[in-house]
């Protein structure tokens, strides 16, 4: 019997008022490249903690596909070691039961016999395990192997249909427009748009999500969300990391213009200058993604594309000597890999016209902070006496990402003198204080959304192009055409200087 | 919740006038830097002093940490002069993990009173709410429903949140219970702490029949065992073990038609919508002290030749654990389930979540209602 991974559940009376309702049907997810730390730090704790929390089927069943000679009962031995360390919930009673669920097949990514046997596997385990032939794929290994992956899986007849099989692939999405075009028809040659899942796990971060419901849930923001009122934009995710040991990996996956802009920026972006959808639905909320994102182009600057690049020097955070993106090992000394880009994007449309989106992203910088900042435009006819005017700061919307997670608007007041004094006041919502319930984890989000059959927070193929496509230019000029403009900034600092350069009409970056 | 999280009071009980409640918060708000005075609802707190005085601070320093509110404190006194009155403000903010106190804190005020003035509480606990705010009263105790305080109170709240597990004479009060609950004004509601603590057994419940071949069981299912604990010198409360019927009967439209009560045992004859009969058995068994009242066991099976059905959920082996065995075709399948066993202070942010009424708790009140006329 085949039983589609999705509904049904309305025939459970029993679950009617319960707040469980999201549970997806059973089903075997076999993970490719198993043996990897994704499994291990993120995929299984996070399924772990869906079990706990009662979100997944007792007949739910993990596979792990990797090279590696495991036995069931290792593999299971190394992931009961991860989700002692990485799971919100300790290892309790649970973890007997559910470990009896996860198995582990040995094979090549490339070889599709072993793709067949696995298929062969899979068949047995639907009779031992009850999960009626429902199939869930999650690719988590290099983004070289996803080609072959798919390739196998549908020679293999393991494609299934929308019904009872979907697949997961990690980002990153291809390299550039063109290899995620190419991908993009790998991928639809075997499966139906409808049965994938890219994943970016920004998108599952509860402030992110947030930015919808604020935006969209409340009236008071819209009416000034436009270029009438908002005189500009920031977007800022910064990290007090380096590269560290995956200089190779970071390289290859070309730094913080693929590795951030193109896809976690152009996200928050997306989220933040699309028009409201009809409905909280998977394509509504993507078909508008998508329009914003064709509206969207690298701004211009006095010479040329609006855009810096630059990568760390050495330097001190917290009190700590880091060394210089060249020095981190493992790491070419000549590389010219940016660690840190900052450019000005214009959004073509009848709401964004004339309000720039500065965005920024990079390794070692002063803070770890991400945020959207909506300055908002300086009152049209000022009141008070002008030596109050030098003082006047404009209104500001904060929505912070991480790790303060919440919002704050900046708004001036009158301090309690005899004159016309003015003070900037921060009013501030914490997330966290609020709400009391802790944020599940990203990656819980978006594997029970997947799961359940959830694609609104995953990205669309087309998505996928549109973003890659306003990127294409900073591709062909640092990369294609090896244009000489890489930057250096000191590790601890917030960038180079050649990003204040980017602020035009007295604008200036936050100071975070 | 965050586990960790405490209160710190930025200004100790200290005991006022009652007119001058409102005066005494100002001055502590005033007196405060970077702490916001944010509220999201009203908490009355009704308490007799014959229970532990310290425990409804405790409890409402907990929920402070979840829910900023006023919450107002009404003390039956039982020692003091007759026809008295005293209050008491105090403020707490909420200190995060880390230790860093946050911004957001609350307010919370005592008043404890006797005789004529403990009557008449609720048009002095009217006057401190906080407009526009949906007011909750916590009614920790037994429950009397013709105590004057507990009717007047019932015209200045949203929300009443009794505790059947500390019901006197738990089938009686029940049955005063669900009238009120059942016969009262649409604009206002009633939740049960003891329904809170249902939770995860109606979840794993609901997970055990998730499957559509599993779902077909709950159609064949004619014998139901409820077992729930009993301890020497604690009065025998079936409370929890009928709202679990309740809602069982509720969901799957069974109907009471008879009861018996044999020594520990109550035995139930239900019917289904196809005039199917099902065996219900409640059984109090011998256990220890904290799971006296609280179900230990549920068995839910068919005696239909060839149905898979037959589901065990148990918790006898340990007060943090929900065994369920299940059969799905030609597979059994065993899940052991954490279960973590709820504070007071959680069961009741789970019951001020919402004020409104909840419509699966009432039909299955509705149940145990006809069950009650049946005695």
């Amino acid at each position: 019997m085949t039983a589609s991974l999705t509904g049904g559940l309305s025939a459970n009376p029993l679950r009617q008022g319960l707040r469980l309702e999201r549970t997806p049907k059973p089903a075997i997810l076999t993970i490719f490249g198993a043996s990897g730390d994704l499994t291990v730090r993120k995929l299984i704790p996070a399924l772990y903690d869906l079990a706990r929390d009662r979100r997944l089927p007792p007949e739910f069943t993990v596979v792990g596909y990797a090279r590696r000679p495991y036995s069931h009962e290792e593999f299971r031995e190394i992931l009961k070691e991860g989700v002692a360390k990485y799971s919100r919930s300790k290892l309790g009673n649970l973890w007997e039961s559910f470990s009896k669920g996860i198995y582990y097949f040995q094979g090549d990514l490339d070889n599709l016999q072993n793709f067949k046997d696995l298929g062969e596997f899979l068949q047995t385990l639907d009779s031992e395990r009850g999960t009626l032939g429902n199939r869930a794929f999650y690719m988590a290994t290099a983004p070289s192997f996803f080609a072959p992956i798919i390739e196998n899986l549908g020679g293999a007849g393991l494609a299934g249909d929308v019904r009872n099989t979907r697949l997961v692939i990690e980002k990153p999405f291809g390299h550039d427009l063109e290899s995620a075009q190419n991908l993009n028809k790998v991928v639809q040659q075997v499966f139906h748009e409808k049965q994938v899942y890219r994943i970016d796990h920004y998108l599952g971060k509860e402030t992110v999500q947030n930015i919808l419901v604020f935006r969209f849930a409340n009236s008071i923001w819209e009416p000034l969300w436009n270029n009438r009122y908002v005189d500009h934009v920031q977007i800022t995710v910064a990290e007090t990391v380096g590269v560290e040991n995956r200089g190779p990996y970071y390289d290859e996956a070309g730094g913080a213009l693929r590795d951030m802009i193109q896809n976690h920026l152009m996200q928050l972006l997306a989220l933040t200058a699309m028009e409201p959808p009809s409905a909280f639905e998977a394509d509504t909320v993507r078909d508008e993604k998508v329009k914003v994102l064709r509206a969207t182009q690298v701004g211009q600057g006095p010479n040329g594309l609006a855009a810096v690049r630059a990568q760390y020097a050495n330097g001190w955070i917290s009190g700590e000597p880091v060394p210089a993106y060249r020095d981190e090992p493992r790491v070419n000394p000549d590389v010219k890999t940016a660690s840190y880009i900052a450019a000005k994007f214009t959004i073509n449309n009848w709401r964004w016209n004339g309000v720039p989106f500065f965005l920024r992203t990079g390794k070692r910088l002063a803070k770890r902070v991400s945020e959207i900042a909506l300055q908002f435009r300086e009152v049209p006819h000022l009141l008070f006496p002008s030596s109050s005017a030098g003082q006047l700061n404009p209104n500001m919307l904060v929505l912070r990402i991480q790790p303060d997670e919440g919002i704050s608007l900046r708004f001036e007041a009158k301090r309690p003198v005899a004159d016309i004094a003015m003070r900037s006041v921060n009013m501030d919502f914490h997330y966290g204080g609020t709400f009391e319930v802790a944020s599940p984890e990203a990656y819980e989000r978006l594997l029970l959304d997947f799961l359940l059959g959830d694609q609104t927070l995953f990205t669309r193929a087309d998505e996928v192009e549109a973003a890659w496509k306003i990127v294409t230019p900073l591709i062909e000029r640092w990369e294609i055409q090896k244009a000489s403009d890489l930057n250096y900034y000191d590790a601890g600092s917030w960038g180079p200087s050649a990003a204040s350069k980017l602020m035009d009409n007295g604008r200036r970056w936050r100071r975070l | 919740m965050t586990e960790n999280a405490s209160v710190v009071a930025i200004a100790e009980p200290s005991r006022v006038q009652v007119s001058q409640i409102d005066k005494q918060l100002k001055t502590i708000w005033s007196a405060q830097e970077g702490a916001t005075r944010a509220s999201t609802f009203n908490l009355l707190v009704y308490e007799s002093e014959l229970q532990d005085p310290n425990s409804i601070g405790e409890a409402i320093g907990a929920i402070a940490v979840q829910h900023p509110c006023r919450a107002i404190a009404l003390l039956a006194s039982t020692d003091g002069p007759k026809d008295n009155l005293e209050a008491y403000v105090a403020a707490y903010c909420p200190v995060s993990e880390g230790g860093g106190r946050e911004s957001i804190c609350c307010e919370y005020i005592t008043l404890r009173a006797s005789g004529k003035a403990l009557d008449e509480l609720d048009t002095t606990a009217a006057a401190l709410l906080l407009p526009e705010l949906e007011t909750f009263l916590w009614w920790k105790g037994p429950l009397n429903t013709h105590l004057e305080l507990f009717t007047n109170l019932q015209h200045i709240v949203d929300r009443t949140v009794v505790d059947s597990s500390l019901f006197e004479t738990p089938e009686k009060a029940l049955e005063s219970y669900t009238s009120l609950a059942l016969g009262n004004e649409k604009s206002r509601s009633f939740g049960d702490l003891n329904w809170s603590r249902l939770t995860p057994w109606r979840e794993e419940t609901a997970v055990a029949f998730d499957s559509e071949g599993r779902a077909a069981c709950l159609g064949a299912l004619d014998r139901v065992i409820i077992e729930y604990g009993q301890s020497e010198g604690i009065p025998l409360n079936p409370c929890q073990a009928y709202l679990f019927l309740g809602w069982l009967a509720s969901r799957l439209g069974w109907q009471p038609l008879s009861l018996h009560n044999k020594d520990l045992t109550k035995q139930i004859i239900m019917r289904d919508s196809t005039q199917r009969p099902i065996q219900v058995t409640l059984r109090a068994v011998a256990g220890e002290a904290h799971l006296a009242g609280q179900i230990t066991s549920v068995g839910l099976r068919s005696e239909e030749m060839g149905a898979a059905c037959s589901t065990v959920l148990c918790s006898s082996d340990s007060s943090s654990c929900i065994r369920m065995q299940m059969n799905v075709g030609e597979a059994t399948l065993s899940l052991v389930s954490d279960i973590d066993t709820l504070t007071t202070e959680q069961l009741l942010s789970e019951a001020l979540r919402t004020p409104d009424r909840d419509p699966i708790y009432e039909e299955s009140l509705e149940v145990i209602h006809d069950l009650m006329q049946l005695k």
